[in-house]
């Protein structure tokens, strides 16, 4: 098991896109769940 | 316990020892000891991480707390995603760039050594307070449930991770972490497929989700601002990601787990797999507790879940009063089981006008049968005992309805749990003795043989130290109590140090040092003084660190930090 492409261990730059990208997605995930959390309580009581 | 859950237990606590002892074999290095030799990949530390952070009571308690308050506990955890990817930016290329043991080592570089030794010292002090009541807490659980003295659970707990702690160090912690959480995870996902399976012929999974809903226990979400609750969107955002930041960034029992990655790329993605993966995985432990919460509403619960506790009291003087209150709990879950059966048959019709009638009424009941397990309560503090049984509710579960086997498993992650927290924090510990006190002050000369040695030595006393405490404890009372809530005002103060070195390159060591103790100051005076959420006190902390530094600096005369040399 690697690391995505793109995350290679000598570029622990923040800059980079992938990096970027990654943070993006754990963010969005984030934001999706607290969506769907509130839509499920919503729908059940 | 049947002799199938006994050979369970048994074997998978034996399984993690000798695991633990296999994958640390052949350490013989100080950094293989203290920081496995920088070779962990990320989904060795990802679990690594949320096995340290997961204890034993987070499996006893989550899911009697959503039982009793619903979900909306899981709120507390929504910073912690927005805490990785700010650490994944600042402290992990850095740690890794200097190639630190501990995150203390850093600020001696960045301020001076008074600044390191003083917060390497609030952290074994912090952590050090913490580490006997990760073992006590979990053993007086089990011993109350599997009716042995409290000495033998901790005993076990404790002896099992010093075998294969002190001959592996953070190699067979990382290995026996990952084994761990998948026990756990596991034990967690049989048991609520088992949970839904146990409900009545006639109650659909949907149904059971519109009861606890319809009861308000699928609260995962509250948007209301107040500073007084602890658990709504606003103080699980923003002082969850306070208390994230300062525990996996200051940490030494979190941060030794990224600094054990073989790479900046591999310890991000490991800290960044945690973020991802922590809001589903409490919700899980939650959404099992409130299948729980269903599954009474059908099958009769007692009216209070601390076996021992209640036994107490019908041998003693409120045995009369507690039996009256038991009549009436029945009585009224008698009720409140009609009434929801009811909803149910109002829901099946699809009358919304009928349905929020009968979903009136299952509530009322329910308040009622609240009403009368809180008296029950009542007549326990009056009796002298401790009426909070969250943590009783899942395991009395576990031993009623589950399957033989299954009761086994679910006893071996509640060990697992506990010996996961407890051997990342005793490793965390050794470091910090041996690597900011032992070879900063006491003997920098030390050679490779003997720092070997006394990293051994210090992880067997702090092991027997934690174990002491844990059989101890029961004789400390409320003291446990105090030492807990002390070892959690120290995180803001950390915090506000760190945010300085990382991001203020011009405030100096002395002005820091000094802050700190302000700091300090300032959130055991909320303590003593407000009512504010504990969950603040970080914020209020690190805040008050940060500008009580920037407004010191103009007046000390400025430390140099020096570049680190092992």
């Amino acid at each position: 098991m690697n690391t995505p492409d793109g995350l290679q261990p000598e570029t622990g730059n923040p800059e980079s896109i992938a990096w970027r990208a990654l943070y993006s997605l754990v963010l969005i995930f984030l934001a999706f769940l607290i969506v769907m959390f509130h839509l499920f309580k919503l729908t059940f009581s | 316990m049947r002799p199938i859950d006994w050979i369970v237990l048994i074997a998978t606590l034996v399984s993690i020892v000798l695991y633990g002892m296999w994958k640390g074999r052949g350490t013989r290095s100080v950094q293989g000891y203290h920081l496995a030799d920088r070779q962990m990949k990320w989904y060795v530390i990802a679990f690594s991480i949320m096995a340290t952070q997961a204890s034993a009571i987070t499996f006893t308690s989550t899911p009697g707390l959503a039982y009793v308050d619903g979900m909306r506990f899981v709120q507390f955890y929504f910073g912690l995603p927005l805490a990785m990817v700010i650490l994944c930016i600042t402290a992990v290329p850095i740690f890794h760039r200097l190639g630190v043991y501990t995150a203390y080592e850093f600020l001696e570089q960045r301020f001076d050594l008074k600044t390191r030794t003083l917060t390497s010292f609030i952290f074994l002090l912090q952590r050090g307070l913490a580490v006997g009541i990760t073992i006590y807490a979990p053993s007086i659980v089990l011993s109350v449930m599997l009716g042995w003295d409290m000495r033998i659970t901790s005993t076990v707990i404790g002896g099992g991770i010093i075998a294969y702690t002190v001959s592996g160090g953070v190699k067979s912690v990382s290995w026996t972490h990952l084994q761990q959480m998948t026990i756990i995870l596991s034990g967690m996902v049989l048991a609520l497929i088992i949970i839904i399976f146990s409900l009545p012929d006639d109650v659909s999974f949907v149904d059971a989700l519109y009861v606890a809903g319809g009861l308000g226990h699928l609260n995962a979400v509250d948007f209301s601002f107040d500073l007084n609750d602890r658990y709504n969107f606003w103080s699980g955002l923003i002082g969850g990601m306070f208390v994230a930041l300062a525990y996996f960034g200051t940490d030494q029992s979190q941060v030794q787990r990224y600094l054990t990655g073989q790479s900046v790329a591999q310890s991000r993605m490991g800290l960044l797999f945690n973020g991802i993966a922590k809001v589903p995985m409490q919700f899980l432990i939650l959404f099992i507790g409130a299948m729980v919460f269903v599954f009474f509403q059908f099958e009769q619960p007692p009216i209070l879940f601390n076996p021992v506790v209640m036994k107490q009291l019908r041998q003693g003087p409120y045995a009369e009063e507690l039996a009256r209150l038991e009549r009436d709990y029945a009585e009224a879950l008698g009720r409140r089981k009609e009434q929801i059966a009811g909803f149910l048959s109002a829901r099946a019709s699809g009358n919304a006008e009928l349905v929020e009638g009968a979903k009136e009424s299952m509530r009322e009941s329910h308040q009622r049968a609240e009403e009368i397990r809180s008296s029950a309560q009542a007549v326990v503090r009056s009796a002298g005992y401790d009426p909070n049984d969250t943590n009783y509710i899942f395991l009395s579960f576990v031993m009623k309805y589950l399957p033989a086997g299954v009761v086994g498993l679910i006893f071996a992650c509640i060990f697992a749990a506990s010996m996961s927290s407890t051997s990342g924090e005793l490793s965390a510990l050794a470091t910090c003795s041996v690597i900011d006190i032992y070879k900063r002050h006491l003997r920098p000369k030390a050679d490779e043989k003997h720092t070997m040695i006394i990293s051994r030595l210090s992880m067997v006393l702090w092991g027997i130290y934690a174990i002491a405490f844990a059989q101890y404890a029961t004789e400390l009372g409320a003291l446990v109590e105090a030492v807990n809530i002390l070892g959690s005002l120290f995180y803001g103060t950390l915090l506000g140090i760190f945010l300085l070195a990382f991001y203020f390159k011009r405030v100096g060591g002395t002005a820091t040092f000094i802050a700190a103790f302000v700091g300090e100051a300032i959130v055991f005076g909320c303590f003593l003084f407000t009512e504010i959420s504990w969950l603040w006190y970080n914020v209020v902390g690190c805040a008050a660190v940060v500008v009580t530094a920037l407004l010191v600096n103009p007046f000390v005369k400025p430390t140099e930090g020096k570049p680190l040399t092992h």
